[in-house]
């Protein structure tokens, strides 16, 4: 099951992905307006006060194409066969594990608590001790999203990374470090085109 | 039932040879030390594949729908088989 999750692009057919991969820009329209939550960045999500539908499609379609042409780039290099649609369903896949990070923002939770941090942070003017006695009251949240964050993060990763593998017959050490590198380099680009455009 | 055909040594895994060969009508053997055949030397599931890439005309969209796989799994398959039959063919050439 753990490896059906995690891989599922060797045991699911071609239209079934197509399927999940349609599934997976919904569900990401959908976290995003709902939970009003920001994916500005190939491996970013934010919360945010209210995010339009506007901004929801620019932002998604920035990151998904950004992070599929550089691993297209990468997945050329390392193997000729490597077809940019395989490319784009993996992306769209291994993004549904950002999407359940997104719950964390039900109601405005997650906002409203980062918010109250930054407002404590802003107000105590560096001052460490009545920082650190305020901030005990936000352990809970942030033990809880920290952890919640990194485990979507590391299922998104490993799904991504699976998927990568299986698009372009990954095997080498060399095409692994690149995969790496793509992935640090989309993240860098997409961060550039939100802050310029 | 039909006994799979051992194509490596179960003691050290080294390619098994064909030492002898019968006829079934008339009682001849054959002894000698004969290399299996190319296609032989595969697993049963890679001639499965190979088989089903020739009834599929070669059609690997066809394959993958037939096999419930995706285009990158199958494609990926045949990829490896195409490096194996390569190393093997290097390996009777020298």
């Amino acid at each position: 099951m753990i490896k059906k999750i995690t891989n599922p692009f060797l045991y699911l057919s071609d239209k079934q992905l197509y399927i999940v991969a349609i599934a997976s820009i919904l569900a990401g329209m959908i976290v995003s307006i709902f939970l009003d939550l920001k994916f500005d960045g190939c491996l970013d999500l934010h919360f945010a006060a209210k995010v339009t539908l506007v901004e929801t499609l620019r932002n998604i379609a920035t990151s998904v194409l950004t992070l599929s042409v550089i691993l297209f780039i990468a997945g050329k290099v390392a193997n000729a066969k490597t077809r940019f649609l395989d490319i784009l369903i993996v992306v769209l896949v291994s993004r549904i594990a950002l999407y359940i990070i997104a719950f964390q923002n039900l109601g405005g939770y997650g906002y409203a608590k980062t918010s109250q941090m930054q407002a404590l942070l802003m107000h105590a003017k560096g001052n460490i001790s009545v920082v650190a006695a305020q901030l005990q009251d936000f352990f809970p949240f942030l033990i809880f999203t920290s952890i919640f964050s990194l485990l979507g993060l590391i299922l998104f990763l490993t799904v991504l990374y699976n998927g990568y593998k299986t698009a372009t017959n990954l095997k080498s050490n060399k095409h692994i470090f690149m995969f790496i590198a793509a992935v640090i380099a989309a993240e860098i680009i997409s961060k550039i085109i939100f802050n310029n455009f | 039932m039909q006994p799979k055909l051992p194509i490596h040594c179960p003691s050290c895994s080294s390619p098994l040879l064909v030492t002898k060969l019968d006829c079934n009508k008339c009682a001849t053997s054959v002894s000698g030390n004969f290399m299996m055949p190319l296609l032989l030397q595969m697993t049963a599931d890679e001639q499965i594949f190979m088989l089903n890439f020739f009834i599929f005309s070669g059609s690997l969209k066809e394959m993958a729908v037939q096999m419930g796989n995706s285009y990158p799994t199958v494609r990926n398959k045949l990829d490896d088989l195409i490096l194996k039959i390569k190393t093997l063919q290097n390996q009777i050439a020298s």
